[in-house]
């Protein structure tokens, strides 16, 4: 009877078109709004994700990388005494004021590098990264530039009242705040950044060869009674903070409420069109021998076909609108983890299997009778 | 009425007794049916005819197990369908019944074939082997060159000849026709009651119509005549093409 399904299901054009073409609708909406938050929440942890350290140690209380509660100086030294630890740098991480040469003001995420190794220097799209070592260089991220009038190897800029000189541009990807990136050396980031009377925002490590970092951010913290993640956890930590504390969820969780509501109302009001329509006919088919059950299996698999056939096209169409008007450099976040593809599939099979709900609780209280009735 | 039945050793294909069918309840209360005694004999093609609202589709549906009846027996080949689960008479129906309706009931979205082969495809025969056979009935109801056309590309008359083969596919015992020619214009009536009784009419098989249209009185073994959900009168038509066969009593 799996044919015959089909075949009543397809051979009614407009109603299949209906179905298929509301639930490519409401699945292109799920995986595009999904994949939005999916995309801002992932660009708030772009900050550590774009150093690359195994292991971030930072001030206990801190909630995520966006928080400034700097440590001692002498917290660094403390870090490096843990043992496991392979090497520790210091990391300066602050919003500061750049002051640009057409007068305007822009802020900027300032990252201040140790000044020996560099570690959490990106990858140079042009200049020269060795150079951060000449006094008053800075390497700019690419994303967001414009916002620093595109400056080029060799431009110049002020922050706190010091000249910073360009000499590289760095592949850096957007941020969720949006900010342009700007790399020094960490003893002329302290210059550029205000003066506090504690600078150190971070403490950079690496475990020894072979020892999970797991094992030595645990052994940070009991040791030194610092906070300490390892880079999967901190990007976490800032993921959860900004879900929680931020009105995303709710606004993104608010749109994807009424796609799954109007979708539903859609793909419902058919289904059960397509059902009273054809009502004399599964009546005649309960009325040949067709079971209730049988008849149920039917328009389950009816609505599955749908849900897939919709979900397929749609979830293509959202791949599509990813790729044009996504990636790294857009200012549209959009990521789509495969949980999210999951989710908006599981999400589309709902909406068919609750929406057949209703044409299935007709047909099973169908008397086959109603075949005799004029 | 009808006071001997015996439906186990093939003289009567059903026998109903005492059967009432109310329909509402307190002052819109209607017997549709009213202590209805009735048997239809194997071998014959009896016609229940009388004014509309009579309760001659109520009766059909009844005898056919898609309609419980309030209180009565309902005996079909020796079987009391009156107390049978909904499932056992969805599977009885699957194996023992066979429909006819007024309006076709083709589903629209399949062949001439894929519908005739609906009732082989209930009873789980392969879509493949079910179609096949589909088409060897459509040839014998003279169908078989419109085997693929969609319903909606036959005339009332071809589209009926498919539904008479949809109800022969899987040889039922009893095949149940309700106003098989209200859509169709004499001739067109007629020849689809001869086709009954070429195609469809054998020994172990009886074949109960319900109908208005006198033009196709002729046709009928008996004919059962219903006024306010009673029986009125049975009475055998000599005017029959098989008047004088032994097993009609």
């Amino acid at each position: 009877m799996w044919k015959i399904a089909i075949k009543m299901l397809m051979g009614d054009r407009s109603k299949y078109f209906t179905l298929v073409s509301s639930l490519i609708v409401v699945s292109f909406l799920f995986l595009q709004q999904g994949s939005i938050f999916c995309g801002l929440i992932l660009r708030t942890a772009r900050p550590v994700e774009v150093v690359g350290a195994p292991i971030w140690v930072c001030d206990p209380q801190l909630r995520s990388v966006d928080e400034s509660k700097p440590l001692l100086d002498t917290d660094l030294q403390r870090v490096r005494s843990v043992p496991g630890v392979k090497w520790a740098v210091p990391l300066l991480m602050q919003l500061v004021s750049a002051h640009l040469p057409d007068g305007n003001f822009q802020t900027v995420r300032l990252y201040g590098l140790d000044n020996d190794t560099f570690f959490g220097r990106p990858k140079m799209i042009s200049g020269n990264g060795r150079l951060l070592t000449q006094d008053q260089a800075v390497i700019i991220g690419r994303a967001e530039s414009e916002k620093l009038n595109n400056p080029k190897p060799g431009d110049v800029f002020e922050m706190n009242d010091n000249q910073a000189r360009v000499v590289g541009i760095a592949d850096v990807p957007r941020d969720f705040f949006s900010y342009p990136f700007v790399y020094a050396s960490y003893d002329r980031a302290l210059q550029y950044a205000p003066q506090q009377r504690k600078q150190l925002n971070y403490v950079l490590v690496a475990p020894e060869d072979g020892v999970p970092a797991e094992v030595i951010a645990q052994r940070i913290r009991k040791m030194t009674g610092l906070g300490a993640y390892t880079e999967q956890e901190f990007r976490w930590l800032t993921m959860d903070y900004y879900m929680q504390n931020t009105g995303i969820p709710a606004s993104i969780g608010t749109s994807l409420l009424m796609v799954f509501l109007v979708g539903m109302s859609i793909v419902g009001q058919t289904f059960y069109q397509f059902a009273l329509q054809n009502e004399r006919y599964f009546g005649a088919l309960k009325a040949m021998g067709t079971s209730s059950a049988t008849l149920t299996k039917m328009i389950l698999l009816q609505a599955l076909l749908v849900g897939l056939v919709g979900f397929g096209v749609g979830a293509g169409l959202g791949g599509v609108f990813g790729l044009f008007a996504g990636g790294p450099d857009s200012k549209i976040a959009f990521a789509t983890p495969w949980p999210m593809v999951v989710i908006s599939f599981v999400a589309v099979i709902v909406i068919c299997l609750l929406s057949a709900l209703l044409s299935i609780r007709k047909v099973v209280k169908l008397e086959p009778a109603v075949v005799f009735r004029g | 009425m009808a006071s001997n039945c015996d439906t186990q050793n093939g003289t009567h294909a059903a026998c109903l007794r005492g059967v009432t069918k109310l329909f509402g309840v307190g002052t819109t209360e209607v017997h549709a049916l009213n202590q209805v005694d009735f048997n239809v004999h194997q071998g014959e093609l009896l016609l229940l005819v009388g004014p509309s609202g009579c309760g001659k589709t109520t009766l059909l549906s009844v005898l056919a197990g898609i309609l419980d009846a309030t209180s009565g027996e309902v005996d079909v080949f020796g079987t009391r369908i009156d107390q049978l689960s909904q499932q056992e008479k969805t599977v009885f129906r699957r194996d023992n019944i066979g429909f006819i309706f007024q309006q076709y009931n083709l589903l629209p979205t399949l062949t001439a074939a894929e519908n005739v082969a609906i009732p082989l495809l209930i009873h789980q025969v392969p879509f493949d082997q079910a179609v096949a056979k589909a088409r060897i009935y459509l040839d014998r109801v003279g169908m078989a060159e419109r085997a693929d056309f969609l319903p909606a590309q036959l005339s009332g008359g071809q589209q009926q000849r498919v539904a008479i083969a949809r109800a022969l596919i899987t040889e039922p015992r009893l095949i149940v026709c309700d106003e098989p020619t209200a859509a169709l214009d004499g001739e067109t009536g007629k020849m689809v009651l001869e086709m009954f009784r070429s195609t469809a009419l054998t020994d172990n098989r009886a074949i109960v119509v319900v109908t208005h249209d006198n033009r196709i009185f002729p046709y009928g073994d008996r004919i059962a005549e219903m006024l306010d959900g009673k029986i009125l009168s049975i009475h055998e038509n000599e005017f029959a093409p098989s008047h004088g066969k032994e097993n009609i009593q």
